[in-house]
């Protein structure tokens, strides 16, 4: 958003009178005024701009990247890995390498790495310094993700989280919190559900949940299984 | 493409790392000023090597827009849930891993008697 009294239109089309391209920028909402950190980034992507460190269409370009990477993605990462063992194992021993066969390019911000939930250890994700999440593949986190409350009781009190996700972990399942304190992200290969054999890779992927990913719901097959799926696919 | 003061990239081969799985280390429990990726929970606590991930660039240089090097080994630390709290509530199998980097793990060379003496050693 830029002030409305700073009159671009003298100089309309980019490399204009002070001599930058200011490019295109839309915002996503017109919230009313800014707020102190909204006026923060403001300033700061003008300043990026302005000195050729980035390019607005940069800086779009990375915002339609991360629109574009959403649960569905990791999903389907997860729906291979449950029809494929050979995928899987690769998954687990080189999750880069694996999402390459995909075509899901990760970056190079942070190494990725995937843990496996059997019947005997049920692994969660957290970050307790930010709130490093696993972006590449999941999309934006959900705010609870990044709240204090999660952040703080997930590591000290897993079970305890858990439950009021709906999840209740028998004494003999080992609950493993993983603290994404530094370079590498996390997701969570979830158990593939009973009930789900011959199911099509496609038709696993729609099972497969956010939360499932983070470790703080297991996936399931719906109640009412044949009818909701035959609705979902048409 | 944007650039980014951070890429990590894929991580250089890992020789010379001071720890191997299995090991026994303690997260150092000495305070720092600035940015740090070691959990405050965790300082003091002892732990298990669980992987040795590679080496990275130290984040503790790279926030303050230095290149980070030497870049650091950065390992796969599993611990105890009932090493850390002193009342979890769940059942003693459950752990907890975090990534540390090597500039904050010391061999554990004894019992709880090693604390005071090994967090004044530096790697």
């Amino acid at each position: 958003m830029h002030d409305p009294d700073h009159h671009h239109n003298e100089h309309e089309g980019g490399d204009g009178a002070h001599g930058h391209p200011h490019g295109p920028f839309q915002k996503d909402h017109d919230t009313g005024p800014a707020g102190a950190y909204e006026v923060l980034e403001e300033a700061i992507r003008s300043l990026l701009i302005e000195k050729g460190v980035l390019t607005a269409q940069e800086i779009a370009a990375q915002v339609d990247l991360m629109d574009s990477r959403t649960p569905a993605l990791g999903a389907s990462v997860v729906a291979r890995a449950w029809v494929d063992p050979a995928f899987k194992r690769r998954l687990l021993k080189d999750t880069r390498g694996a999402l390459g066969e995909l075509g899901i390019d990760i970056g190079t911000l942070a190494e990725f790495r995937t843990v496996e939930n059997t019947p005997k250890v049920h692994n969660v994700i957290v970050c307790t310094l930010c709130s490093c999440y696993p972006k590449m593949l999941l999309g934006i986190p959900p705010a609870w993700y990044k709240s204090l409350a999660y952040r703080s009781r997930t590591v000290v009190d897993p079970r305890g989280v858990l439950a009021e996700f709906g999840m209740e972990l028998g004494k003999d399942v080992e609950v493993r919190v993983h603290d994404s304190t530094a370079d590498l992200r996390y997701i969570v290969l979830p158990m593939r559900p009973k009930g789900t054999r011959g199911w099509t890779e496609a038709e696993l992927a729609r099972l497969v949940t956010r939360d499932s990913m983070i470790g703080t719901a297991v996936v399931a097959v719906p109640s009412a299984p044949a009818a909701s799926r035959k609705l979902k696919a048409s | 493409m944007v650039r980014r003061a951070k890429e990590v990239g894929a991580p250089t081969p890992t020789t010379g790392a001071r720890f191997a799985p299995g090991d026994r280390v303690r997260v150092a429990a000495r305070p720092v000023l600035g940015h740090c990726r070691t959990p405050w929970y965790l300082r003091g606590k002892t732990g298990v090597v669980a992987a040795v991930h590679g080496r990275f660039r130290n984040p503790e240089l790279l926030a303050y827009h230095r290149p980070g090097l030497p870049a650091r080994v950065l390992y796969k630390v599993r611990f105890r849930q009932s090493d850390l709290w002193g009342r979890y509530l769940g059942p003693a199998g459950d752990q907890l891993e975090a990534d540390i980097y090597e500039h904050w793990l010391e061999p554990e060379v004894g019992g709880a008697h090693a604390r005071s003496r090994s967090s004044s050693q530096r790697a």
